[in-house]
């Protein structure tokens, strides 16, 4: 077995990442302004030695609204990805390898989910809940774990009849054993890039959301909606829409270069 | 096993009476989602100016039908849809099925032509890169999809018009206008809004393409296949290429239909006047009928779009029995 | 190798949009200085425009306004989107407000004050309607009766409550009668369109029939409202708009990037910042009214939040309400800061209002208060109402150093019309454009919509408003606006905190669009050169 080199854009974007991550669970380590600070006199401003990104429409330090405003994006992100992933897997397997009337129940119901123009279902639910974090996580997981369901099930279709899951179960063993041991590992794959896509479109769905006005209300910091305000002010200062366009992009970026990373890391297909 | 045209016809009717019960489900969650929505469509027809006393409300609502029981109201909805009828709009008494009608083929133009042109660049790409894996073009296609994904819909959208429109002045901003009444304008109009939803949805196949592509090379078959000395793209194109088809069918026919409600940005910010976007300005509007008949319209079509994929499944993947 | 390769993409990448996004910045705020911004506004508009649109097309005028109209009834729709771009070019009141709020004569021709219960106005005898019927005093009375039916919903209704008849004398001449005296009445019928009687009434909101400079031709939800020069109007030989397009935008960035593209003429209703970049961007200028109606207010909800019952906290809160910087930062100037609750054109209007920040000042008044250690409330704005919603974040940091905590609550339409009607809210961001310089209209509309519940403890209030109404004696009205303005700013039923500038974004090219303080669009003899 050939050692498993990491590569360089895997580590960068791991670093993102990690820097990500400490900016949600301690910002006030790496902010440098309060993120609500106003300073009308410094409003629009771009890069400068007080603030290193600029500043937005009211002076507020941008540096600091994307340091403050990673905690809501990145919940949004992951907290969707992994409840739909809770949710839609487990439905996906069982749908996929009971198939007959389970089989049937569990996917009409996800037709019936999924028939949902699910942008529209997502605007429905924002209208009725008000929108927040707990809103958009909620939503967003209700509108894509019938995603996870159906590739598990895919998957799960086209694998149950494979002579190595039949000799599995020619050596007796039990259906949970089967279903979580023997097939689940074989969609790690899927699962992963799944999951690594679903975390970066929840992060664009919010900025979506903001950009019709229902992501996350002013004035708590997100990237969406910073997004949003950056937007009307695009003519006034580029900094302004390029900070949150580009902090979106890199951390999605590595979400998604992290994901392929793990799928070449976990696929059993791939060791030779 | 034997396929009789009999049990196809039998699958047929099955999932046919199932997709029925699925759109049932479906007006049941729209009827009830629009109406729990706080925001009362009849004091929104009075307005900040209008006339607030209790009387006018209880006239406006008779008037919209709204001064029914609920239940009432959605027997008689599902009647009118029966009949072909999308009743009124709230706000102004429009017929909604035209409104609909009009809008449909709209849509349909611009997700169809991100959808063939994401298509017609997606599986060249995708399985080229896929067969080998970690080569030039593998880790270009995957800097390029990874970063086209990465990318909120919106800011490559102005993206596009600050430079197509503002800068080169080659494309018009912002508009829609039929094919019927001006091919070329059309077209033009419609380039922009195409190749935002189509870089994404090109990115979203060819990531998929890839990694299925490398999972059926990986499985045993193809293993085996290849074990007796055939060589790697022939076993590829004999074997592998219809499995991963398969999936695919699965894939595109879920992003056609996430599309058909999925545009309403892109179809805001050019000025693309289609379904979703109409529907969008109706759940603002609390149009009630036309949410209703618009979300219906949508999920029929997402249904049928199914129907067809698990068919063309069934047909092309040997291994699904038909159950 | 590889990966180093890669890496250099990715980065590549990421330049490039940074590149690409600052070419595009380029053109928006600094376009005097490439070949391209003449281009934009010229050459790449005629060859490049959408649906015919063209700046180059001295025929065709294409308007962008603020989300779609979906309703075309003058007398059922009351957004100000409506109201201001196509209410008054389809159709036609007796008499307008001019840019200086003057009547200015329309289907009339003149008007007589016979007594302060009747009103004759002499009418137009070569108007006509865009159906082809003459335009005759039958019209006039036909409208009044549609407003004054309830089960038409017409909004306007409220205005009428003491016309008791209108009756045609002859072809071309009305009578209304009063059972009150009402000096407001002139006001009202100065912005009520005169509807055709053989129009059919069912579809007026989808096929409206007019007799003002433009007809009607088609909506498409989303797309676009045609209009056409009606050929047959009386003054037609002043306009020179063969069609008018008027196009919804959901995002005036975008709108604002049409226009400098050459695919929009005139923009409705900007933002002050959307004027700051108009200002800088060649080929585009801005269109200011002279005045402005438009009241930017704060609705108290006195009777939702202990707190707001005792005058002192509210006024501690308004101390450190910065309407200077507001002014400054928000509107750029542009706009003015209120006297009292009363635009400063509406008659009676008296200084009442003061405006001078001072935190200690509130910090030491609220001390006295039983609420010294703060409280909390939330405000609600209306999602598009960014100007608001900006005023209250600056705010909202103000009051944060006296301990209070506003949250900031931004609601669509529907929400937000849910709550301001059932008064449920701690405070409300609304504006109101007062349409005529009659104080009584903005007693009627936005105070005493309150009466049922914010003015209830001010039983003062309520009767000067019924007063001031019927009132015909001058000096008195004076005395009692005066008093009504000293009531509302010592009690705070409702703040006014700002006269928003009416603004509107144009292409050099374009001329003679009148704009009233109202904001109203008179686009009658608006060209292109």
């Amino acid at each position: 077995m050939k050692i498993r080199r990491v590569k360089v854009t895997t580590v960068i974007a791991l670093v993102i990442l990690v820097i990500v991550l400490l900016m949600a669970i301690c910002p006030q380590l790496l902010a440098t302004y309060e993120p609500l600070e106003i300073d009308m006199q410094h409003k629009l401003e771009g890069p400068s030695a007080a603030h290193w990104l600029g500043t937005d429409e009211f002076g507020r330090d941008l540096w600091s609204r994307i340091v403050y405003g990673a905690r809501a994006t990145l919940s949004v992100g992951f907290g969707a990805a992994g409840i739909a992933l809770l949710l839609g897997v487990p439905l996906g397997l069982i749908a996929g390898y009971f198939g007959k009337t389970i089989d049937n129940v569990i996917m009409r119901i996800m037709d019936a989910f999924q028939s949902f123009p699910s942008f529209l279902l997502a605007i429905l639910l924002i209208t009725i809940f008000a929108p927040s974090v707990t809103t958009l996580i909620f939503t967003i997981s209700v509108v894509s774990f019938p995603i996870f369901a159906r590739i598990v099930r895919g998957n799960v279709l086209s694998l149950k009849n494979r002579e190595f899951v039949e000799a599995t179960r020619a050596f007796g063993a039990k259906s949970p054993y089967i279903m979580f041991r023997t097939i689940l590992p074989n969609c790690i794959s899927s699962i992963t890039v799944e999951f690594s896509l679903l975390a970066a479109t929840a992060m664009l769905i919010e900025a979506g959301m903001s950009f019709l006005g229902l992501g996350i209300q002013p004035p708590e910091p997100a990237w969406g909606s910073m997004l949003f305000y950056a937007n009307q002010y695009i003519n006034q200062s580029i900094t302004y829409i390029i900070v949150p366009t580009v902090t979106i992009f890199l951390v999605v970026l590595s979400v998604n270069l992290l994901g392929d990373a793990m799928r070449d890391w976990f696929d059993p297909m791939k060791l030779k | 096993m034997q396929r009789s045209g009999a049990s196809i016809l039998k699958y047929s009717l099955k999932r046919i009476g199932l997709s029925v019960l699925v759109l049932l489900l479906v007006t049941i969650i729209v009827f009830a989602a629009v109406r729990m929505a706080p925001g009362d469509p009849v004091l929104t027809k009075i307005g900040p100016y209008g006339d607030q006393s209790q009387e006018n409300y209880d006239r406006i609502a008779a008037q919209m039908g709204l001064d029914q029981p609920v239940f009432i109201q959605y027997f008689i909805w599902i009647g009118q849809i029966l009949s072909g009828d999308f009743g009124v709009s709230l706000r102004n008494g429009a017929d909604i099925g035209d409104l609909i009608l009009q809008k449909i083929p709209v849509s349909l133009e611009l997700i169809i032509v991100a959808l063939v042109f994401a298509i017609a660049i997606a599986i060249p790409l995708g399985t080229k890169s896929a067969l080998k894996p970690g080569g030039g073009l593998d880790q270009t296609l995957t800097v390029l999809t990874t970063s086209a994904l990465a990318m909120p819909g919106f800011c490559l959208g102005l993206l596009f018009i600050v430079l197509f429109s503002v800068q080169l002045g080659w494309l018009p901003p912002n508009g829609y206008i039929s094919f019927a009444q001006n091919p070329v304008e059309n077209i033009r109009l419609l380039i922009m809004p195409a190749l935002t939803l189509g870089l994404f949805e090109m990115a979203v196949f060819t990531r998929f393409l890839r990694s299925e592509t490398i999972s059926v090379l990986g499985s045993n078959y193809i293993r085996t296949a290849r074990a007796k000395g055939l060589p790697q793209k022939k076993v590829y194109y004999k074997h592998a290429f219809k499995n991963t088809l398969v999936t695919f069918v699965t894939v595109v026919g879920n992003e056609f239909a996430t599309l058909m409600g999925g545009t309403i940005i892109t179809e805001q910010l050019f000025g693309w006047s289609g379904l979703g976007w109409f529907i969008y300005q109706s759940v603002i509007n609390r149009d009630y009928p036309a949410v209703q008949a618009g979300v219906l319209v949508i999920a029929l079509s997402f249904v049928v779009i199914n129907l067809v994929v698990d068919l063309v499944y069934t047909a092309i993947d040997p291994r699904i029995k038909l159950s | 190798m590889k990966k180093c390769i890669t890496t250099a993409i990715v980065l590549l990448l990421v330049l490039s949009i940074l590149v690409v996004a600052g070419c595009g910045s380029s053109s928006g705020d600094a376009s005097g200085e490439t070949a391209s911004a003449g281009n934009s506004a010229g050459t790449a508009a005629s060859a490049d425009s959408p649906a015919g649109a063209a700046s180059g097309n001295s025929d065709e005028l294409v308007i962008g306004i603020n989300g779609d109209i979906d309703d075309f009834n003058p007398q059922t729709n009351q957004m100000n989107n409506y109201l201001q771009t196509i209410a008054f070019n389809c159709y036609e009141p007796l008499m307008h407000h001019n840019e200086s709020m003057e009547y200015s004569m329309d289907l009339a021709t003149e008007y007589n004050k016979v007594d302060d219960l009747t009103y004759t106005f002499t009418l137009r005898e070569d108007a006509k309607f865009h159906n082809g019927e003459p335009f005759t005093a039958a019209d006039v009375v036909y409208t009044f009766e549609y407003i004054q039916n309830p089960d038409n919903g017409a909004w306007r209704a409220s205005q009428y409550t003491t016309l008791t008849s209108v009756t045609a004398d002859n072809d071309y001449q009305v009578t209304f009668k009063l059972n009150e005296p009402t000096p407001a009445f002139l006001d009202s019928i100065a912005y009520t369109p005169i509807l055709c009687k053989s129009a059919d009434p069912a579809t007026l909101s989808t096929n409206p029939v007019g007799t003002g400079p433009f007809k009607f031709i088609s909506w498409t939800p989303n797309d676009n409202i045609s209009l056409e020069k009606f050929d047959e109007y009386y003054d037609a030989d002043k306009v020179s708009f063969k069609k008018v397009m008027i196009k919804p935008f959901s995002d005036y960035t975008v709108a604002i990037t049409n226009m400098e593209a050459g695919a929009v003429d005139l923009l409705v209703n900007i933002t002050p910042d959307n004027a700051q970049t108009v200002k800088d961007t060649n080929g585009l200028n801005v269109l200011q009214a002279s005045a402005s109606n438009n009241l930017m207010d704060l609705e108290i909800g006195r009777h939702n939040v202990e707190a707001f019952k005792d005058p002192n906290v509210l006024k501690a809160m308004f101390m450190v309400f910065d309407a200077d910087t507001i002014n400054d930062q928000i509107f750029y100037g542009m706009g003015n800061k209120t006297v009292s609750c009363f635009p400063s054109s509406a008659k009676y209007s008296t200084p009442t209002y003061d405006w001078t920040y001072d935190p200690e000042g509130a910090k030491e008044l609220l001390a006295q208060t039983n609420f010294k250690d703060g409280f909390e409330f939330e405000v609600k704005v209306l999602t598009a109402d960014t100007a608001s919603e900006k005023a209250m974040t600056i705010w909202q940091a103000d009051l944060a150093q006296l301990g209070i905590n506003m949250k900031i609550s931004k609601e669509e339409m529907s929400i937000w019309l849910d709550n301001y009607l059932n008064r449920t809210y701690d405070m409300i961001a609304n504006n109101y454009n007062m349409v005529g310089v009659d104080p009584a209209m903005f007693c009627s509309i936005i105070l005493s919509q309150l009466k049922d519940y914010q003015t209830a403890d001010l039983p003062e209030l309520n009767s000067l408003i019924e007063e001031g109404a019927k009132e015909t004696d001058e000096t008195k009205r004076a005395d009692i606006y005066g008093n009504i303005q000293k009531l509302v700013a010592e009690n705070y039923p409702v703040v006014e905190w700002i006269e928003a500038p009416q603004l509107c974004g144009q292409v050099d090219p374009l001329s003679g669009v009148q704009v009233n303080p109202v904001g109203y669009l008179f686009l009658k003899e608006a060209k292109k050169s």
